[in-house]
Protein backbone atom coordinates (compact mmCIF):
# COMPACT_ATOMS: atom_id res chain seq x y z
CA UNK A 1 0.00 0.00 0.00
CA UNK A 2 1.09 3.17 -1.19
CA UNK A 3 2.19 5.66 2.01
CA UNK A 4 -0.14 8.07 2.19
CA UNK A 5 0.88 11.47 1.43
CA UNK A 6 -0.36 14.29 3.49
CA UNK A 7 -0.19 18.00 3.27
CA UNK A 8 -0.54 19.42 6.77
CA UNK A 9 -2.62 22.13 6.30
CA UNK A 10 -5.94 23.72 7.67
CA UNK A 11 -7.25 24.21 3.79
CA UNK A 12 -6.01 20.16 3.20
CA UNK A 13 -7.75 19.31 6.37
CA UNK A 14 -11.23 20.95 5.07
CA UNK A 15 -10.41 18.83 2.05
CA UNK A 16 -10.39 15.43 3.68
CA UNK A 17 -13.11 16.29 5.85
CA UNK A 18 -15.14 16.79 2.87
CA UNK A 19 -13.86 14.09 1.00
CA UNK A 20 -15.05 12.05 4.42
CA UNK A 21 -18.72 13.64 3.91
CA UNK A 22 -19.25 12.81 0.47
CA UNK A 23 -17.90 9.26 0.93
CA UNK A 24 -20.03 8.91 4.04
CA UNK A 25 -22.72 9.77 2.40
CA UNK A 26 -22.08 7.98 -1.12
CA UNK A 27 -21.25 4.03 0.53
CA UNK A 28 -24.92 3.43 1.76
CA UNK A 29 -26.14 5.04 -1.99
CA UNK A 30 -23.64 2.13 -3.49
CA UNK A 31 -24.41 -0.76 -0.93
CA UNK A 32 -28.30 0.11 -1.91
CA UNK A 33 -27.36 -0.30 -5.49
CA UNK A 34 -25.33 -2.97 -4.65
CA UNK A 35 -28.11 -4.99 -3.33
CA UNK A 36 -31.05 -3.73 -6.20
CA UNK A 37 -28.58 -5.54 -8.64
CA UNK A 38 -28.15 -8.42 -6.92
CA UNK A 39 -31.83 -8.70 -6.49
CA UNK A 40 -32.66 -8.07 -9.94
CA UNK A 41 -30.22 -10.34 -11.20
CA UNK A 42 -31.88 -13.32 -9.03
CA UNK A 43 -35.18 -12.05 -10.15
CA UNK A 44 -34.07 -12.77 -13.65
CA UNK A 45 -32.09 -16.10 -12.82
CA UNK A 46 -35.93 -16.89 -11.57
CA UNK A 47 -37.26 -15.99 -14.61
CA UNK A 48 -35.15 -17.50 -16.93
CA UNK A 49 -35.84 -20.93 -14.91
CA UNK A 50 -39.35 -19.95 -15.15
CA UNK A 51 -38.64 -20.09 -18.74
CA UNK A 52 -36.76 -23.29 -19.07
CA UNK A 53 -39.54 -25.00 -17.22
CA UNK A 54 -41.82 -23.55 -20.07
CA UNK A 55 -39.71 -25.35 -22.65
CA UNK A 56 -39.92 -28.74 -20.65
CA UNK A 57 -44.04 -28.35 -20.37
CA UNK A 58 -43.85 -27.83 -24.09
CA UNK A 59 -41.46 -30.90 -24.61
CA UNK A 60 -43.43 -32.91 -22.53
CA UNK A 61 -47.19 -31.76 -23.95
CA UNK A 62 -45.23 -32.55 -27.22
CA UNK A 63 -44.17 -35.96 -25.98
CA UNK A 64 -46.44 -38.48 -27.34
CA UNK A 65 -46.78 -36.71 -30.85
CA UNK A 66 -43.17 -36.15 -31.57
CA UNK A 67 -42.73 -38.85 -33.67
CA UNK A 68 -44.99 -37.65 -36.70
CA UNK A 69 -42.07 -34.48 -37.05
CA UNK A 70 -39.50 -37.02 -38.49
CA UNK A 71 -42.50 -37.59 -41.45
CA UNK A 72 -40.14 -38.24 -44.35
CA UNK A 73 -42.92 -36.45 -46.60
CA UNK A 74 -42.20 -33.30 -44.90
CA UNK A 75 -38.97 -31.15 -44.05
CA UNK A 76 -40.06 -29.18 -41.02
CA UNK A 77 -36.78 -27.24 -40.68
CA UNK A 78 -37.92 -25.26 -44.35
CA UNK A 79 -41.23 -23.85 -42.83
CA UNK A 80 -39.23 -22.31 -39.76
CA UNK A 81 -36.67 -19.99 -39.06
CA UNK A 82 -35.87 -16.62 -36.77
CA UNK A 83 -35.51 -13.86 -38.84
CA UNK A 84 -34.88 -11.29 -36.08
CA UNK A 85 -34.92 -10.93 -32.41
CA UNK A 86 -36.82 -7.29 -31.58
CA UNK A 87 -35.91 -6.09 -28.48
CA UNK A 88 -36.68 -2.78 -26.67
CA UNK A 89 -34.38 -0.94 -24.69
CA UNK A 90 -34.74 -0.11 -20.96
CA UNK A 91 -32.89 0.45 -17.46
CA UNK A 92 -33.62 -2.15 -15.26
CA UNK A 93 -31.47 -1.35 -11.49
CA UNK A 94 -30.07 1.95 -13.68
CA UNK A 95 -28.33 -0.38 -16.23
CA UNK A 96 -29.18 -0.10 -20.21
CA UNK A 97 -30.57 -3.44 -21.24
CA UNK A 98 -31.95 -5.08 -23.89
CA UNK A 99 -35.97 -6.50 -22.93
CA UNK A 100 -37.24 -9.23 -25.34
CA UNK A 101 -40.22 -8.12 -27.08
CA UNK A 102 -41.22 -10.96 -30.04
CA UNK A 103 -39.52 -13.02 -32.53
CA UNK A 104 -39.97 -12.23 -35.83
CA UNK A 105 -40.14 -15.91 -37.84
CA UNK A 106 -40.00 -16.42 -41.63
CA UNK A 107 -42.72 -19.10 -41.96
CA UNK A 108 -42.90 -20.47 -45.07
CA UNK A 109 -46.59 -20.89 -46.29
CA UNK A 110 -48.93 -23.52 -45.38
CA UNK A 111 -50.44 -25.10 -48.59
CA UNK A 112 -53.36 -27.47 -48.89
CA UNK A 113 -51.15 -30.62 -49.38
CA UNK A 114 -49.53 -29.75 -46.52
CA UNK A 115 -50.57 -32.19 -43.40
CA UNK A 116 -52.52 -31.33 -40.52
CA UNK A 117 -49.53 -32.19 -37.75
CA UNK A 118 -46.86 -29.68 -39.54
CA UNK A 119 -49.33 -26.80 -37.88
CA UNK A 120 -48.68 -27.98 -34.58
CA UNK A 121 -45.04 -28.67 -35.47
CA UNK A 122 -44.79 -25.06 -36.34
CA UNK A 123 -46.40 -23.71 -33.22
CA UNK A 124 -44.48 -25.66 -30.85
CA UNK A 125 -41.00 -24.18 -33.06
CA UNK A 126 -42.47 -20.71 -32.98
CA UNK A 127 -43.27 -21.54 -28.57
CA UNK A 128 -39.46 -22.89 -28.11
CA UNK A 129 -37.64 -20.31 -30.30
CA UNK A 130 -39.40 -17.81 -28.88
CA UNK A 131 -38.53 -19.26 -25.26
CA UNK A 132 -35.01 -19.29 -26.05
CA UNK A 133 -34.85 -16.24 -27.49
CA UNK A 134 -36.33 -15.00 -24.07
CA UNK A 135 -33.67 -16.76 -22.42
CA UNK A 136 -30.65 -15.77 -24.34
CA UNK A 137 -31.84 -12.01 -24.13
CA UNK A 138 -32.39 -12.06 -20.11
CA UNK A 139 -28.90 -14.25 -20.03
CA UNK A 140 -27.23 -10.86 -21.85
CA UNK A 141 -29.25 -8.53 -19.22
CA UNK A 142 -27.30 -10.81 -16.30
CA UNK A 143 -24.24 -10.03 -18.04
CA UNK A 144 -24.16 -6.59 -18.13
CA UNK A 145 -26.00 -6.10 -14.58
CA UNK A 146 -22.83 -8.48 -13.61
CA UNK A 147 -20.27 -5.91 -15.25
CA UNK A 148 -22.21 -3.08 -13.59
CA UNK A 149 -22.37 -4.84 -10.12
CA UNK A 150 -18.26 -5.70 -10.13
CA UNK A 151 -18.07 -2.06 -10.73
CA UNK A 152 -20.16 -1.32 -7.85
CA UNK A 153 -18.42 -3.49 -5.57
CA UNK A 154 -15.00 -2.22 -6.50
CA UNK A 155 -16.42 0.91 -5.60
CA UNK A 156 -17.97 -0.14 -2.01
CA UNK A 157 -14.18 -1.22 -1.56
CA UNK A 158 -12.48 1.72 -2.50
CA UNK A 159 -14.85 3.31 -0.04
CA UNK A 160 -14.80 1.09 2.68
CA UNK A 161 -11.01 0.48 2.48
CA UNK A 162 -9.53 3.53 0.96
CA UNK A 163 -11.07 6.66 0.92
CA UNK A 164 -13.33 6.61 3.90
CA UNK A 165 -10.04 5.15 6.82
CA UNK A 166 -7.31 7.60 4.53
CA UNK A 167 -9.51 10.61 4.76
CA UNK A 168 -10.03 9.83 8.57
CA UNK A 169 -6.43 9.05 8.95
CA UNK A 170 -5.73 12.30 7.11
CA UNK A 171 -7.59 14.35 9.50
CA UNK A 172 -6.52 12.93 12.48
CA UNK A 173 -2.86 13.29 11.51
CA UNK A 174 -3.38 17.20 10.54
CA UNK A 175 -5.27 17.61 13.56
CA UNK A 176 -2.40 16.56 15.71
CA UNK A 177 0.44 18.03 13.53
CA UNK A 178 -1.69 21.43 13.27
CA UNK A 179 -2.22 20.82 17.20
CA UNK A 180 1.47 20.36 17.78
CA UNK A 181 2.45 23.00 15.88
CA UNK A 182 0.29 25.27 17.50
CA UNK A 183 2.03 23.84 21.13
CA UNK A 184 5.27 24.89 19.80
CA UNK A 185 4.41 27.92 18.76
CA UNK A 186 2.75 28.70 22.27
CA UNK A 187 6.11 27.37 23.66
CA UNK A 188 8.10 29.51 21.54
CA UNK A 189 6.08 32.30 22.38
CA UNK A 190 6.84 31.64 26.03
CA UNK A 191 10.72 31.23 25.71
CA UNK A 192 10.75 34.23 23.81
CA UNK A 193 8.67 35.70 26.19
CA UNK A 194 10.70 34.64 28.99
CA UNK A 195 14.02 35.57 27.27
CA UNK A 196 12.77 39.46 27.01
CA UNK A 197 12.12 39.77 30.39
CA UNK A 198 15.09 38.40 31.73
CA UNK A 199 17.30 40.85 28.95
CA UNK A 200 14.57 43.52 30.35
CA UNK A 201 15.52 42.49 34.46
CA UNK A 202 19.49 42.89 33.18
CA UNK B 1 -52.47 -59.69 -67.81
CA UNK B 2 -50.51 -62.91 -66.69
CA UNK B 3 -47.54 -60.41 -65.59
CA UNK B 4 -49.65 -58.69 -63.85
CA UNK B 5 -50.76 -61.42 -62.18
CA UNK B 6 -47.12 -62.91 -61.83
CA UNK B 7 -45.92 -59.70 -60.16
CA UNK B 8 -48.76 -59.19 -57.57
CA UNK B 9 -48.47 -63.10 -56.42
CA UNK B 10 -44.66 -62.27 -55.85
CA UNK B 11 -45.13 -59.39 -53.64
CA UNK B 12 -44.94 -59.50 -50.14
CA UNK B 13 -49.00 -58.60 -48.57
CA UNK B 14 -49.09 -55.29 -46.68
CA UNK B 15 -50.99 -54.93 -43.25
CA UNK B 16 -51.49 -50.94 -42.36
CA UNK B 17 -48.93 -50.39 -39.41
CA UNK B 18 -46.32 -52.93 -40.10
CA UNK B 19 -42.89 -52.34 -41.21
CA UNK B 20 -42.64 -51.93 -45.15
CA UNK B 21 -41.42 -55.37 -46.34
CA UNK B 22 -40.09 -54.11 -49.55
CA UNK B 23 -38.58 -50.60 -50.29
CA UNK B 24 -40.05 -48.28 -53.24
CA UNK B 25 -37.34 -49.43 -55.08
CA UNK B 26 -37.00 -52.58 -55.21
CA UNK B 27 -41.00 -52.49 -55.74
CA UNK B 28 -40.21 -50.07 -59.14
CA UNK B 29 -37.81 -52.33 -60.34
CA UNK B 30 -40.15 -55.69 -59.94
CA UNK B 31 -42.87 -53.86 -61.81
CA UNK B 32 -41.01 -52.63 -64.75
CA UNK B 33 -40.13 -56.24 -65.10
CA UNK B 34 -43.53 -57.00 -65.67
CA UNK B 35 -45.56 -53.87 -66.69
CA UNK B 36 -45.97 -52.64 -70.18
CA UNK B 37 -44.43 -49.23 -70.46
CA UNK B 38 -47.20 -47.16 -70.70
CA UNK B 39 -48.40 -48.36 -67.44
CA UNK B 40 -44.78 -48.48 -65.63
CA UNK B 41 -44.96 -44.66 -66.64
CA UNK B 42 -48.28 -44.47 -64.91
CA UNK B 43 -46.94 -46.11 -61.96
CA UNK B 44 -43.70 -44.27 -61.61
CA UNK B 45 -45.83 -41.09 -61.89
CA UNK B 46 -48.64 -42.16 -59.07
CA UNK B 47 -47.08 -40.82 -55.31
CA UNK B 48 -50.12 -40.35 -52.62
CA UNK B 49 -48.44 -37.14 -51.83
CA UNK B 50 -50.51 -35.92 -55.02
CA UNK B 51 -53.18 -37.79 -56.45
CA UNK B 52 -54.60 -35.35 -59.05
CA UNK B 53 -57.82 -35.27 -60.91
CA UNK B 54 -56.73 -36.93 -64.28
CA UNK B 55 -56.23 -40.41 -62.05
CA UNK B 56 -58.79 -43.03 -63.96
CA UNK B 57 -61.08 -45.81 -63.20
CA UNK B 58 -61.22 -47.17 -59.74
CA UNK B 59 -58.42 -44.43 -58.43
CA UNK B 60 -60.17 -41.55 -60.04
CA UNK B 61 -62.62 -42.49 -56.78
CA UNK B 62 -59.86 -42.71 -54.94
CA UNK B 63 -58.57 -38.98 -56.26
CA UNK B 64 -62.09 -37.65 -55.75
CA UNK B 65 -61.84 -38.25 -51.65
CA UNK B 66 -58.81 -37.48 -51.46
CA UNK B 67 -59.73 -33.85 -52.56
CA UNK B 68 -62.56 -34.10 -50.19
CA UNK B 69 -60.06 -35.13 -47.54
CA UNK B 70 -58.05 -32.10 -48.39
CA UNK B 71 -61.33 -29.78 -48.24
CA UNK B 72 -61.59 -31.44 -44.69
CA UNK B 73 -57.98 -30.42 -44.05
CA UNK B 74 -58.66 -26.77 -45.39
CA UNK B 75 -61.74 -26.29 -43.37
CA UNK B 76 -60.10 -27.77 -40.05
CA UNK B 77 -57.48 -24.89 -40.48
CA UNK B 78 -59.60 -22.00 -40.86
CA UNK B 79 -61.56 -23.55 -38.18
CA UNK B 80 -58.84 -23.14 -35.34
CA UNK B 81 -58.03 -19.72 -37.23
CA UNK B 82 -61.71 -18.41 -36.63
CA UNK B 83 -61.95 -20.38 -33.54
CA UNK B 84 -64.98 -22.52 -34.51
CA UNK B 85 -65.62 -26.15 -34.92
CA UNK B 86 -64.75 -27.70 -38.30
CA UNK B 87 -68.25 -28.66 -40.47
CA UNK B 88 -65.95 -31.54 -42.13
CA UNK B 89 -67.26 -33.88 -44.45
CA UNK B 90 -65.06 -37.44 -44.06
CA UNK B 91 -62.58 -36.96 -41.28
CA UNK B 92 -64.49 -38.26 -38.25
CA UNK B 93 -64.61 -36.00 -35.55
CA UNK B 94 -63.02 -37.92 -33.34
CA UNK B 95 -60.36 -37.66 -35.21
CA UNK B 96 -60.08 -33.84 -34.40
CA UNK B 97 -59.95 -34.41 -30.69
CA UNK B 98 -56.46 -36.80 -31.18
CA UNK B 99 -52.86 -35.22 -31.02
CA UNK B 100 -51.12 -34.11 -34.16
CA UNK B 101 -49.37 -37.65 -34.57
CA UNK B 102 -52.53 -40.07 -33.73
CA UNK B 103 -54.63 -37.87 -35.98
CA UNK B 104 -51.70 -38.24 -39.01
CA UNK B 105 -52.18 -41.98 -38.23
CA UNK B 106 -55.94 -42.34 -38.28
CA UNK B 107 -55.78 -40.39 -41.46
CA UNK B 108 -53.54 -42.55 -43.24
CA UNK B 109 -55.64 -45.65 -41.92
CA UNK B 110 -58.63 -44.03 -43.44
CA UNK B 111 -56.66 -43.69 -47.00
CA UNK B 112 -55.32 -47.24 -46.51
CA UNK B 113 -59.14 -48.13 -45.71
CA UNK B 114 -60.01 -46.06 -48.67
CA UNK B 115 -57.46 -48.08 -50.86
CA UNK B 116 -58.81 -51.64 -49.83
CA UNK B 117 -61.98 -50.31 -50.44
CA UNK B 118 -61.07 -50.39 -53.81
CA UNK B 119 -58.44 -52.95 -54.08
CA UNK B 120 -61.21 -55.65 -53.38
CA UNK B 121 -63.07 -55.49 -56.26
CA UNK B 122 -59.15 -55.43 -58.33
CA UNK B 123 -57.23 -58.40 -57.78
CA UNK B 124 -55.01 -58.96 -60.07
CA UNK B 125 -55.68 -55.93 -62.67
CA UNK B 126 -52.99 -52.97 -62.98
CA UNK B 127 -54.77 -51.05 -60.43
CA UNK B 128 -54.18 -53.51 -57.73
CA UNK B 129 -50.49 -52.54 -58.47
CA UNK B 130 -51.36 -49.23 -58.51
CA UNK B 131 -52.90 -49.40 -55.55
CA UNK B 132 -50.09 -51.53 -53.98
CA UNK B 133 -47.60 -49.23 -54.44
CA UNK B 134 -50.15 -46.08 -52.55
CA UNK B 135 -50.56 -48.31 -49.67
CA UNK B 136 -46.21 -49.43 -49.75
CA UNK B 137 -45.96 -45.18 -49.52
CA UNK B 138 -48.40 -45.08 -46.43
CA UNK B 139 -46.11 -48.08 -45.08
CA UNK B 140 -43.40 -46.22 -45.55
CA UNK B 141 -44.47 -42.89 -44.30
CA UNK B 142 -45.95 -44.63 -40.88
CA UNK B 143 -42.68 -46.07 -40.77
CA UNK B 144 -41.18 -42.64 -40.80
CA UNK B 145 -42.19 -41.62 -37.54
CA UNK B 146 -39.64 -41.88 -35.05
CA UNK B 147 -39.51 -39.82 -31.58
CA UNK B 148 -35.76 -40.31 -31.22
CA UNK B 149 -35.61 -38.23 -35.01
CA UNK B 150 -38.50 -36.34 -33.91
CA UNK B 151 -36.51 -34.79 -31.25
CA UNK B 152 -33.22 -34.30 -32.95
CA UNK B 153 -35.54 -32.38 -35.71
CA UNK B 154 -37.15 -30.43 -33.21
CA UNK B 155 -33.98 -29.66 -31.51
CA UNK B 156 -31.91 -29.31 -34.86
CA UNK B 157 -34.62 -26.55 -35.21
CA UNK B 158 -34.87 -24.47 -32.16
CA UNK B 159 -31.46 -25.03 -31.24
CA UNK B 160 -29.09 -25.05 -33.94
CA UNK B 161 -25.34 -25.65 -33.46
CA UNK B 162 -23.33 -22.59 -33.13
CA UNK B 163 -21.22 -22.87 -35.59
CA UNK B 164 -24.42 -22.82 -38.21
CA UNK B 165 -25.57 -19.68 -36.22
CA UNK B 166 -22.57 -18.13 -37.19
CA UNK B 167 -22.37 -19.26 -40.73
Amino acid sequence: MAVLKIKYTKTERARQKKILKVSLRMLPLFEAMEKSLMVTINTIAENIERIKEAIEQNKKEAEPWIAVISDSWVDISSYISVNKVITKPVDVAGVRVHQFDKVDFDVAPITDETPLWVDSAVELMQDQLQLLAEIKCLEAQIELLEEELLEVRARIKLFENRRIPNAKTAIRKIGQKLQDDERLMIATAKVVKTKKAEEVKI
Amino acid sequence: MSNVVYLISSLPSLTFGQSPPISLDSFHIEAKEQLSSTNFKRLQELDLKNIIDAETGKLRKFAEVSEQLKADVLEIRNAKKNERNPAVAIVPKTVLEQNPLDREKSIMKWQWEQLTNIDSGEIFSVTAVFIYKLKLQILHRLNSFSAEKGWEILESVVNPPKKMEEL
